[in-house]
């Protein structure tokens, strides 16, 4: 595990009154710790320490771990209303572009741990923001019942709203397509649904909750 | 062991290097450039494909064979051109109007390239248009689109649509692919194939244009 950065301070923005104390408050995470397993990534494609490829693709990763880590630049922000809070939060274009270069040189390995690499850095980076939206909840006294991700437990139509509630464009430089993606690629957005007490916490991606039935990073199975 | 039997062996292995210097020897000892393409890149593809579909070699190992045939290519592609090569066919592969996701399409244009297509990789949020456009361009084949939300799904049903408006339907294999689509969405909106995985659209796509010219 090797941190890029390590947790900071978030910028808050309040939205139409005092700091974070009205209805709605929004919010930016600048510093936003990743890390990402080696093992993971390797795994996910099917490259195992009994493959004869495996020393020589451990080899190659470190080095595309570098230019992935070279590349990305984790931001998000999040709106927090009543009853849901807003996020969304991305790595930026540049390794959209890195992946695309290696794939048009030829390198497809690379291509495809570059792609992993931003995977699990997503991921990480999304952790990592939870655990700071644990502490902003924990001063307002809330807590997360539940969260949806689409296309997973939510309509892909949702992901419009996040980028809106977020001013994602604005703070981000995030977009959205026609067909409801956001762009740069590796970026995602959830909902969270609050609840009044603080000592429930369940803001973490429920793989258990999410029919994308044949995602590589399942960790457990579906459980609705 | 023949020299193109040799290339093949190292490529199947993933050892670029190798499969650099045997093409640029080949090609030394005056070998035709067809031959080594075929006999030593496309032999040594083929077999990895083969073996990937049967579940004997994973990802990784398609993925460096891959890359050792784009290094034998670099060497031997300006002799291609010289002797006049013609390839297997053409394809216009793109991931189709408001989908970003690049990697499975760039999974089926390094097997096309495999099986010895020429291909044109437009890529991502490619609207009808640009499929088309592109495939009169260059007097493709095959068009290969690929979705992977089932919001960009129903664009693969624009570039069937516009291609019969323009009276081109026929004119080509349409081949479908990602992960939301299935054989009956692909009847549905009249595609000609759906394959599941990279190494078998580049099969589908070979014997399919293989089939047409022999029709």
């Amino acid at each position: 595990m090797q941190p890029l950065s390590v947790f900071g301070k978030s910028i808050v923005h309040s939205k139409g009154g005092g700091a974070c104390a009205g209805m709605r408050c929004g919010m930016v995470f600048t510093e936003i710790a990743v890390s990402v397993n080696k093992k993971k990534v390797l795994d996910f494609l099917n490259c195992y320490e009994d493959s004869s490829l495996y020393e020589d693709i451990a080899e190659e990763y470190e080095a595309i771990r570098e230019k992935v880590f070279a590349v990305i630049r984790p931001r998000a922000a999040a709106a927090i209303g009543e009853e849901r809070a807003w996020v969304l939060l991305t790595l930026g274009d540049g390794v959209s572009e890195l992946i695309k270069a290696l794939f048009d040189a030829g390198d497809y390995m690379g291509g495809m741990l570059a792609d992993a690499i931003a995977d699990q850095s997503l991921f990480s980076a999304d952790r990592s923001v939870a655990e700071q939206l644990r502490t902003v909840c924990a001063d307002r006294k809330i807590g997360v019942v539940r969260r949806y991700d689409a296309p997973g437990n939510m309509p892909m139509e949702k992901q419009a709203e996040i980028l809106a509630r977020t001013e994602g464009e604005r703070l981000l430089g995030v977009g959205i397509t026609s067909g409801l993606m956001f762009d740069p690629v590796k970026s995602m957005g959830y909902i969270l649904e609050l609840t009044d007490d603080p000592t429930i916490y369940r803001a973490e991606h429920d793989c258990s909750r999410c029919n994308a039935q044949n995602c590589g990073m399942r960790t457990c199975a579906y459980a609705e | 062991m023949s020299i193109t039997n040799e290339i093949s062996e190292f490529l199947q292995k993933g050892r670029a290097k190798n499969v650099k210097t045997l093409v640029q020897q080949a090609l030394d000892e005056g070998m035709d450039p067809k031959v080594i393409l075929n006999e030593g890149l496309l032999s040594g593809m083929m077999i990895i494909g083969t073996k990937f579909r049967n579940n004997e070699v994973f990802v990784p190992e398609v993925l460096v064979a891959a890359r050792a045939m784009n290094m034998g290519l670099s060497v031997l592609e300006p002799k291609l051109v010289e002797v006049g090569n013609e390839p297997v066919g053409k394809a216009v592969v793109g991931t189709v109007k408001g989908d970003l996701h690049d990697i499975g399409k760039n999974l089926v244009v390094m097997m096309l390239k495999g099986a010895g297509l020429e291909v044109y990789d437009i890529g991502v949020d490619a609207d009808a248009e640009a499929f088309i456009n592109k495939a009169e361009e260059v007097g493709a084949d095959v068009i290969g689109m690929s979705a992977l939300l089932t919001t960009t799904m129903p664009n693969m049903q624009t570039v069937i649509d516009l291609l019969k408006e323009k009276g081109l339907r026929d004119k080509y294999i349409v081949m479908v692919g990602g992960a939301p689509v299935n054989e009956s969405f692909a009847e549905q909106i009249g595609a000609d194939y759906y394959t599941s995985d990279a190494a078998s659209a580049a099969e589908v796509a070979k014997q399919a244009i293989l089939a047409k010219k022999n029709a």
